[in-house]
């Protein structure tokens, strides 16, 4: 076919073309290290009684003396003061264990406060501190969650847990949740048609026996219209001996990436000053006939490596080729099966990298997990995606 | 879109590499705190502490590398332990030529980060960083070499004298010249038994690669806080990079696993900051509109390095608002 053609095609055509098998799906936003490690975490505090309440600006302050910072902790998703009534259930049973029923200290109104870390000092001297300002002390030790909660469901669950906790939206532990939902629904329209795609230039590869039953779609996104740049399977077993993992450069994503950097190579550079790349054992031609139909070098980006481009996996990427996507700049990644054991995506995974966002790397995407309806292309593949 | 600059926006390491800069400079400078404290002060250039050759995790202070080579050899003539400081020899004879290779990639507009691989005693590859050249940003040195030894011919005398080299006979790491159609060259699992020299840490692709290759160990010399995948950011050379929690919420102990491999930091790290420092300053002298920033220099080893030099400034997060229609950078 003259490749000429070939970029007039629009997404309709591309579907026709391919018959497409179309299997639906939902889009699910990966959550980051930061949100997955939030919520694990807790840290011991003491926290006292306050009697008489009068009293508890007098207490804080002293509070304040013996523990400054609270102890170096920040705190400040916790409130500082909660009624009785409002402890956990746990807790208000521990304590009215070791109070005679008629105790002030389980008035349904009665004060607590939370003094600060217990590495800052110890019980008997915060005790005797507290005497001093109080006609009646009563401290005791509870884990609260040492980082704030990422969402208001997380903060609730924690109020009945552990103490009142409060949840601040501008807390920045991932994506902005704007910027997320609109970045969804930019793709979620044609998310099921570029999977589709993917799944289908995997079955090629799988079927010519160049690679496992992996692959990605590159898309460039125009004024809301979407075309493939490259379109690639994996190709670890093109032209190597068929033993070990195989070509580890030729997975499916770093394929996709050469692709594209093969077509802004030749778009920035004029035929005479073209310096020539030694293919080396990278495998950064198209090679299937999905492959060689729908690369259209030209289409490229915005003249920066990946930067902004969309990529959709059949599989998440394994540690490698995720660090080549963000490497690359892309603007959105979008994967089929997880690869817990493998995965660089997740930050829930075995692995738990969740390199798609992570504040000391130098760029950040939005990533979304496509929960298939049906059982996905390459379910069974156990390496390295 | 069109970018404002290509030279702004190279697909390098480039702001990980100025950070790591800035730290060192700032790392050479007397602390307010130490000014009178002159004895072991850590500022100093050359150390007669020897690299740690313990093969384990590198620490986050890599040590400080390089006696010259006079002062080596002193310091093997004294020290009883002649074996390790052979070794030590050894290991900076092959990062020197990894540096050679950096000076290539400086040579030639790329990020200098040069690499070798030792088979046997003997260099089987070399690679420099060509992400520039080549508009691809996963083209690091690690790459290159790679993919040099596994598609170029091997040399025809045998690197090594016992039989290993693709020409040796019987050698079961040479294919033969139909399968490849280019003459003899190693197979894929030469790579298992080669140590790696690499100028900087390698960043967390490249180290997901030298496992999935099942390269055997890595000396490195400047740490990679920003990108580093052998204990920058991930160690991915152990256990795939996953923590292990024992029940105190620390990261305890795991098993080895096959594809793991050992790692070694801090060999002539000096000398390769100082080439990623040189490459900055030579892409200053070309940038077409610096912007002035009015700091003064400082004066560091004799030679005045400003420190607020107009490097094309790095893409980060909080910059990239500019460049994309609707991005979502400036979150973090």
């Amino acid at each position: 076919m003259n490749p000429k053609d070939t970029s007039q095609h629009t997404p309709k055509e591309i579907d026709s073309k391919l018959a497409l098998r179309l299997v639906t799906g939902r889009l699910v936003p990966l959550k980051t290290t930061l949100e997955i490690s939030a919520r694990y975490s807790v840290v011991n505090v003491y926290i006292a009684a306050v009697f008489p309440t009068q009293k508890a600006s007098a207490a804080l302050n002293l509070a304040g003396k013996l523990v400054p910072n609270d102890g170096g902790l920040n705190l400040q998703h916790l409130s500082r003061f909660a009624k009785y009534a409002e402890l956990p259930e746990t807790i208000r049973t521990s304590i009215s264990s070791t109070q005679p029923p008629e105790s002030p200290f389980l008035e349904h109104n009665a004060k607590y406060f939370i003094v600060g870390s217990t590495v800052a000092i110890a019980e008997q001297d915060l005790i005797e501190a507290l005497s001093s300002v109080l006609d009646r002390v009563l401290v005791y030790t509870a884990p609260v969650p040492l980082l704030a909660p990422t969402s208001q469901e997380q903060a609730t669950l924690w109020t009945s847990k552990y103490w009142r906790t409060t949840f601040n939206k501008n807390h920045s532990f991932g994506p902005h949740p704007h910027l997320l939902s609109k970045g969804e629904e930019e793709i979620r329209e044609d998310v099921a048609k570029w999977m589709n795609l993917a799944a289908e230039v995997a079955r090629e590869s799988n079927k010519t026996g160049s690679g496992e039953e992996l692959g990605v779609v590159v898309i460039g996104r125009w004024n809301g219209i979407a075309r493939p740049i490259a379109v690639a399977g994996d190709g670890r077993w093109l032209d190597w001996p068929r033993e070990g993992y195989g070509n580890v450069t030729a997975h499916a994503a770093l394929r996709a990436i050469g692709m594209v950097a093969e077509g802004l190579r030749r778009k920035e550079e004029s035929e005479q000053t073209q310096g020539t790349i030694e293919e080396g054992i990278f495998q950064d031609q198209p090679y299937g006939v999905i492959e060689k139909e729908l690369y259209r070098p030209s289409e490229g980006s915005d003249g920066y490596l990946c930067h902004n481009l969309e990529i959709y996996c059949t599989h998440e990427p394994c540690v490698m080729c995720s660090m080549a996507i963000v490497h690359s700049r892309f603007g959105k990644v979008v994967f089929g099966q997880r690869m817990p054991k493998t995965g660089g995506l997740c930050a829930d995974g075995d692995l738990g990298h969740g390199l798609f966002w992570r504040k000391e790397l130098n760029w950040t995407l939005h990533a979304w997990h496509w929960e298939f309806d049906a059982v996905g292309p390459g379910a069974d593949f156990d390496g390295n995606a | 879109m069109e970018l404002p600059n290509r030279q702004l926006l190279r697909p390098d390491y480039r702001s990980g590499y100025l950070d790591l800069i800035f730290r060192y400079i700032l790392s050479l400078l007397p602390k307010p705190g130490k000014l009178f404290n002159h004895s072991n002060d850590s500022i100093t250039m050359s150390s007669t502490t020897p690299p740690d050759l313990s093969l384990s995790t590198p620490s986050k202070e890599y040590p400080l590398p390089a006696m010259s080579e006079t002062e080596e050899e002193a310091a093997t003539a004294q020290h009883p332990e002649a074996t390790d400081r052979r070794e030590k020899t050894t290991h900076l004879n092959f990062m020197r030529q990894a540096l050679a290779m950096a000076e290539r990639a400086l040579d030639t507009n790329e990020t200098p980060v040069g690499c070798v691989f030792v088979h046997k005693g003997a260099v089987i590859g070399r690679g420099m960083n060509a992400t520039n050249r080549s508009y691809n940003g996963t083209r690091h040195a690690e790459f290159m070499a790679i993919s040099s030894i596994l598609s170029e011919p091997a040399p025809v005398s045998p690197p090594a004298p016992d039989g290993c080299g693709p020409d040796g006979a019987g050698d079961r790491h040479a294919l033969g010249g139909e399968a490849r159609g280019r003459g003899k060259k190693y197979s894929p699992d030469v790579l298992m038994e080669c140590d790696l020299y690499v100028t900087v840490e390698p960043c967390i692709m490249c180290a997901s690669l030298l496992r999935q290759v099942g390269v055997r160990r890595v000396f490195f010399g400047a740490g990679n806080e920003k990108f580093g995948g052998t204990g920058g950011v991930l160690n991915v050379h152990r256990g795939n990079g996953k923590i292990v929690l024992d029940e105190s919420g620390a990261d305890g102990g795991r098993r080895r696993e096959e594809s793991d491999y050992e790692v070694s930091g801090g060999w002539l790290r000096d000398e390769a900051i100082l080439m990623l420092q040189r490459f900055y300053m030579q892409e200053n002298d070309r940038a077409p509109e610096p912007k002035a920033r009015g700091k003064k220099g400082v004066v560091l080893a004799g030679v005045e390095v400003d420190v607020e030099v107009d490097l094309p400034d790095p893409v980060r997060d909080d910059e990239d608002d500019d460049l994309s229609d609707g991005g979502h950078g400036t979150e973090s």
